[in-house]
């Protein structure tokens, strides 16, 4: 059940997410992003850790992660407040809210000693940073709206793989931004994140106002 | 969204994302400078802003937990472009969603400068801005280091220019290189007329850095320049070429014209003769004309910075430019601070 590279990433993306003001956040948030990280990954040559997630009637969610997620706050490797148990239309529902400690920060400067880790790391930090520059407002419905996930025939309770790159329409659609702007303007890696990130803002503020 | 729409909103897009790594320094202080940018935008659409020096410190660690003492929580800071803004204390993280305030009424650099100390902040990275006079100062590694300084437009400039660009390099030249007591630091032993290590590499990183800071805030209406550094193209790489949507505003060539070659092991390091600097400069005027073409840029420049002990064009590469219908700007860079009595 331990897989160290799964509480490597979500340690980073909580380190990530301290340093852009995110924290503490809430748990279908988290998931959310490591949903977003997880799609985008290819694109600064990264293996998504999860590629394969069932679209569920909250939002992006793994179990597997939460497991590790449970795993780490009672080891104390990072914060959690706020447990509230819930009953909504949905179900019953945990919710908790998520943080870093000194701890947390010892494990990034480790993970930080060896090249894979700075690799990481500098990736997560730049998908939580291109969430993080979107309006608050977008925060939670947002990722609702990516590429992947949405994609047309997906319904609630589907299977999505996007492993394989052809099927990674989230990438596809990042990458897509070479061909959109002027032959001029050769987007790097990092723009063409945070425009598929600020893209998908857009598409949120659309929908509100239809 | 139509074809066209999504290529203006993504040119839009991309001129607001940072060059520096998030999560850094240099990252936070282009966020700083964009935000800031942005709020002078709409100071233009005001009829009144409070007045006064107001200062953005990082500290990602203390507005992690609850504001405390007179400091108050500002949750929506990043999306209002408040009109309190002047005379007060921010602490904030490296994206500006956390932000807590300290009220104050700060009138000069002075006054903000005593506040931050004493709050224990003077060495965290900093930008003080004058809301009046729309005036930024950027201290990359605290109050201890010196700053560099931009001052935004009071009205919004319509179009990027090539004249545009040469103010900006005038701006740069003035603030940070003229005289080797500023940063960057491009000088061994400026006595000797030792240039760095790698003087060419520094200033054409300085210089970008800077170009895209000053061009990324100018907020111009009919679109931002995007600043590239090193382009490669079919004859080489373009130390800086500058675009505006579809169109290449400028490609330019950066070269150093030195008295000596850098050494750390010899006292006194090889001279460069004037042939080598000659030739190195024609080279120079060469590939600006040829980044020129190969661009289609509307106007190509070559920018000598110049480490010699003459401040003096050289002849032969003024009339080679102008053959080649590039522009030709020389930078003196002075090895002694400066002297008010020779000035």
């Amino acid at each position: 059940m331990l897989s160290p590279k799964t509480q490597a990433w979500l340690i980073m993306l909580l380190g990530a997410s301290h340093k852009s003001g995110v924290l503490p956040i809430p748990k279908s948030l988290l998931h959310r992003i490591i949903f977003l990280s997880n799609c985008l990954a290819p694109l600064f040559e990264e293996i998504p850790d999860s590629a394969r997630i069932v679209k569920y009637k909250r939002g992006p969610f793994y179990p597997i992660v939460q497991w590790h997620l449970d795993h780490l706050a009672v080891i104390g490797a990072i914060g959690v407040s706020d447990v509230t148990y819930n009953e909504d239309e949905f179900g019953v529902w945990m919710q908790a809210r998520y943080s870093i400690n000194q701890r947390t920060k010892q494990i990034i400067q480790t993970c930080r000693e060896i090249n894979y880790g700075r690799r990481l790391d500098d990736y997560l930090t730049e998908v939580a940073f291109s969430f993080a520059s979107l309006n608050k407002r977008f925060w939670d419905e947002a990722v609702l709206l990516d590429k992947t996930y949405d994609a047309p025939g997906v319904s609630e309770g589907a299977f999505i793989d996007f492993s394989a790159q052809q099927q990674n329409l989230s990438l596809q659609a990042a990458e897509a931004f070479k061909t959109i702007l002027p032959k001029e303007v050769v987007p790097s890696r990092k723009e063409e994140l945070f425009l598929y990130v600020r893209f998908l803002e857009e598409l949120t503020r659309k929908k509100r106002a239809a | 969204m139509t074809p066209s729409e999504l290529q203006e909103w993504a040119l839009r897009e991309i001129s607001s994302v940072t060059a520096g790594k998030s999560g850094e320094t240099k990252g936070f202080l282009e966020t700083v400078c964009l935000w800031l940018a942005n709020w002078s935008a709409e100071k233009s659409l005001r009829t009144k802003t409070k007045v006064g020096y107001c200062a953005l410190v990082l500290d990602a660690d203390l507005v992690a937990v609850a504001p405390v003492g007179k400091f108050e929580a500002r949750g929506f800071f990043k999306e209002d472009y408040t009109p309190n803004l002047g005379g007060s204390l921010y602490i904030t993280d490296y994206a500006l969603n956390r932000v807590h305030r300290l009220s104050a009424q700060c009138s000069d650099l002075e006054e903000i400068a005593s506040l931050i100390e004493a709050q224990g902040l003077s060495a965290r990275p900093s930008v003080v801005f004058d809301t009046d006079s729309q005036t930024l100062f950027i201290f990359e590694t605290g109050f201890a280091s010196k700053p560099i300084k931009i001052k935004l437009p009071g009205s919004l400039p319509a179009k990027f220019s090539y004249s545009n660009f040469m103010q900006m390099l005038d701006q740069i030249y003035k603030g940070s290189l003229r005289y080797p007591e500023t940063l960057p630091a491009i000088w061994n032993d400026p006595g000797g007329y030792v240039p760095g290590r790698e003087a060419e590499r520094t200033i054409q990183g300085h210089v970008c850095e800077l170009l895209k800071y000053q061009t990324q805030i100018h907020n111009y209406l009919a679109g931002t320049p995007v600043v590239i550094r090193e382009r490669a193209n079919n004859v080489g790489k373009a130390d800086v070429v500058v675009v505006v949507g579809s169109t290449c505003i400028v490609a330019g060539e950066m070269k150093v014209l030195r008295q000596r070659h850098f050494s750390d092991q010899k006292p006194v390091p090889r001279s460069v003769s004037a042939a080598f600097n000659e030739s190195w400069a024609k080279r120079g005027a060469k590939q600006a004309s040829q980044y020129k073409d190969v661009e289609d840029a509307k106007e190509g420049v070559l920018l000598l910075y110049d480490m010699r002990n003459k401040d003096e064009d050289i002849p032969s590469v003024v009339a080679l430019c102008a053959s080649l219908k590039v522009h030709h700007k020389r930078y003196y860079l002075h090895n002694t601070g400066p002297n008010p009595k020779k000035a």
